[in-house]
């Protein structure tokens, strides 16, 4: 499952469409993924989020991983890449299960993973409040390997 | 358009809170104390974070505000226990007093697994929930004298889920703050 990007159908957001995010992390043992959204760099939704993170002290670098898709991502389909930031600052946990009724829509390469995998363990030094320390623990091992 | 959910129900994260608050609080809780710490527990943390802990919509329903996967997920609990004696991997049955069994929370789990702002918001659901007898929680939770009771009573009026805009905005009036990042969080 690591490395799959998914369409996670969250109503009420991004005019009720799933939207892309990549699993970073499983966690067998409670059966959970921990999962991180992606938008595209040119989009109004994204400026609007940034600017609200920059009023909370929080730069776009630090909130944030650009990638380009097209490197790093291997579409099912007719989808093509493009430049895109993963918010390692909204990253969420979500049941393995409810993540097996969610669209696959592609699969991240290990150097895209392990850019985000640093990105959340930067965040996590910069605002360690915001995640568990056994979540930062995992994401030293992630990168290690 | 309402806002109606902000996360998927994570049924292991609900498991992992409630034992958490049980065994850290050596309470015994019912069906009725862990939608209601749910509940809180998601609102504490998106009006200071703009995302819930647990997750899933937020019905209005007879005795308050619940989450309907998380109400189905204890019934089944119970359901298998009454047919089968089978307990959850996460809980034990006790006796309880009254109509309504309790559980024991059987999973151990390490604090390390929350985030500080996670632990925070669960300590004030606790406070919030387990502060009230019966008739307290019910007047609080229907009361249009405070912030969930408002959102509660426009979702019946209007036969939906709770709007997690309104939520938080009632929050923030109710406590005379105002935190415009945290509306844009909820939607991204």
């Amino acid at each position: 499952m690591v490395g799959g990007v998914y369409k996670v159908p969250i109503q009420g957001r991004h005019n009720n469409f799933p939207h892309p995010h990549v699993v970073v992390l499983e966690i067998t043992g409670t059966k959970e993924c921990v999962i991180v959204p992606g938008f595209s760099c040119e989009g109004v939704e994204l400026g609007m989020y940034l600017q609200d993170m920059a009023s909370m002290g929080m730069s776009a670098d630090l909130v944030c991983v650009e990638l380009d898709n097209a490197q790093h991502v291997k579409f099912i389909g007719t989808m093509t890449g493009k430049r895109a930031s993963w918010s390692v600052e909204r990253h969420r946990r979500i049941s393995t299960k409810e993540l097996n009724t969610a669209e696959k829509i592609g699969e991240m390469d290990a150097a895209g993973l392990s850019k985000i995998a640093q990105g959340l363990v930067k965040m996590a030094e910069a605002k360690p409040e915001r995640f568990s320390p056994a979540l930062v623990k995992r994401m030293r091992q992630l990168i290690m390997e | 358009m309402a806002l109606s959910q902000l996360l998927p129900f994570n049924e292991n994260r609900f498991d992992a809170c409630m034992a958490y608050l049980a065994k850290k609080h050596q309470r015994l809780l019912t069906k009725y104390d862990m939608v209601k710490l749910h509940v809180m527990t998601d609102i504490f943390h998106v009006v200071e974070q703009g995302k819930p802990v647990i997750g899933g919509s937020i019905s209005a329903w007879t005795f308050g505000p619940v989450v309907e996967k998380a109400f189905n997920r204890l019934t089944w609990w119970e359901k298998r226990y009454i047919e089968s004696g089978a307990e959850p991997e996460s809980f034990r049955f006790a006796d309880g007093e009254g109509r309504y069994p309790e559980f024991d929370a059987k999973l151990d789990v390490d604090e390390q697994e929350f985030s500080k702002t996670e632990l925070d918001a669960m300590e004030a659901a606790w406070m919030c929930v387990m502060s009230k007898n019966w008739k307290e929680s019910q007047e609080y939770f229907h009361s249009t004298r405070n912030f969930i009771g408002r959102a509660w009573n426009n979702a019946q009026k209007q036969v939906r889920d709770l709007d997690w805009e309104e939520i938080v905005a009632n929050f923030e009036e109710e406590n005379g703050l105002t935190h415009p990042a945290v509306k844009t969080l909820m939607r991204f």
